[in-house]
């Protein structure tokens, strides 16, 4: 079983789905912020890693995951509880952050920068082959190639083999044919693959 | 089977989400293919690294600006707009407002002090006359007129429809001219307020007649 759903599972036997039930009626009626702090601690790392997966930058993730949560404070009462919250929440995420991307493509600047040749963390981060055994470095290895994949891509990857839902899951979540899944995922796999790969290779000792 | 078909379609073989046919073929190209097969596990390499990675850490700012945010979510649309004009840009269209309410009140009693009387600010000029008969009413207040027209040109009566007038005296025959006018029909009660004020300059009057059944 994967970590994140393991986690996931610990939390959630922990809280149990009733405690969740609670804590949003607790906000819908009585706009209870500690009831709506408790949430988002149950959220927060979840969402934080799939923004910051996403977008590759930490501050704009993390003000991004706040302004989701935001989001999701002031659109609670439109949560009907018919799916799981996640669901909900991840819906929220994922509109921000493919606005987010579109937004910043009309930056020039940006996108002059993200055109710049290799990148600069294989000459400083990944050094030393000796240090990056780290899980932390290996999350960072893995969010900087993903940036390197188009982000219409670069989300089902994320959806589908980081956060583990399914093809259907994800159709429903991005609002496109199931077909469209599947060959992002395929195309979106392929080149992650093909940057990983290359990029393993030039920093030579990494392991994986 | 061909190798670039064998590729297309790995991403989905991995995840056994081939139709059986397909499925079958890709596993015996395998079995031949070294550099397919090298692809297979590259790509399930890649997908077991992706399953196995952490959570992100949070960073510890993180809650800090979410309550800042949550706050303001909260505040009523008011207080936003408070909280952006501050206080002394309030102050400042404050007076700007009171300046221009001076200005423009002193403009009014400038150019407009002749036509119009103004008490407190608003205008009691409009008199409503009611009466059974108004045919005779009108005949008498065409006689009114003549009686108190005031010399001056611009103030000359004018009739505007058969039972509206615009009428303008003397500021010292009002009391008499409302006291005529009592007798042509019942007046609206504003009037007792010019009543008992004395008025120099020309007023100028609205008045209406305004049928009643007898016995009313």
């Amino acid at each position: 079983m994967k970590d994140i759903e393991k986690e996931t599972y610990k939390i959630i036997s922990e809280v149990s789905e009733n405690y969740e039930k609670e804590l949003i009626k607790k906000i819908k009626e009585e706009k209870d912020k500690d009831a709506f702090f408790k949430l988002v601690k149950i959220y927060d790392r979840r969402i934080y890693s799939l923004v910051y997966r996403f977008l590759g930058n930490k501050e704009d993730a993390m003000e991004l995951t706040q302004d989701i949560f935001v989001q999701a404070y002031k659109k609670l009462h439109q949560y009907r509880g018919d799916s799981p919250f996640i669901f909900w929440l991840q819906r929220i995420a994922i509109n921000f952050c493919l606005n987010k991307i579109k937004m910043d493509k009309k930056d020039l600047l940006k996108k002059a920068e993200s055109l710049d040749g290799k990148p600069n963390f294989l000459y400083s981060t990944y050094k030393n082959p000796s240090d990056i055994v780290e899980e932390k470095e290996k999350n960072n290895f893995v969010r900087q190639c993903l940036q390197k994949v188009s982000p219409t891509f670069r989300m089902v990857v994320i959806l589908k083999d980081i956060e583990g839902l399914s093809y259907e899951e994800i159709s429903k979540l991005l609002k496109c044919s199931l077909g469209t899944v599947k060959s992002r995922l395929s195309r979106g796999r392929e080149e992650l693959k093909k940057i990983l790969f290359k990029l393993k290779d030039e920093v030579n000792e990494y392991e994986m | 089977m061909k190798c670039k078909v064998v590729r297309e379609n790995l991403s989905l073989y991995i995840d056994e989400k081939c139709e059986v046919g397909v499925r079958e073929s890709i596993r015996k190209h395998l079995e031949k293919c070294k550099d397919c097969f090298e692809e297979l596990s590259k790509l399930k390499h890649l997908v077991s690294v992706l399953k196995e990675l952490p959570y992100e850490e949070i960073p510890e700012e993180f809650y800090i600006d979410l309550d800042k945010k949550i706050e303001y979510a909260d505040t009523p649309l008011w207080k936003k707009v408070y909280l952006i004009f501050n206080l002394k840009t309030a102050l400042v269209m404050l007076i700007g407002i009171l300046i221009g309410m001076i200005i423009g009140v002193g403009i009014v009693n400038v150019f407009f002090k002749d036509s119009k009387q103004f008490i407190g600010g608003r205008n009691y000029n409009h008199v409503v006359v009611k009466t059974p008969d108004l045919a005779m009413a009108s005949d008498k207040i065409d006689e009114l007129r003549k009686k108190y027209k005031t010399e001056s040109e611009q103030f000359t009566a004018a009739k505007i429809i058969p039972k509206r007038y615009t009428i303008v005296i003397n500021g010292n025959d009002y009391e008499n001219f409302v006291k005529e006018l009592n007798k042509v029909g019942f007046l609206n009660d504003k009037i007792m307020v010019l009543k008992q004020q004395k008025y120099p300059k020309p007023i100028t009057i609205d008045l209406e007649l305004e049928e009643i059944k007898e016995g009313e």
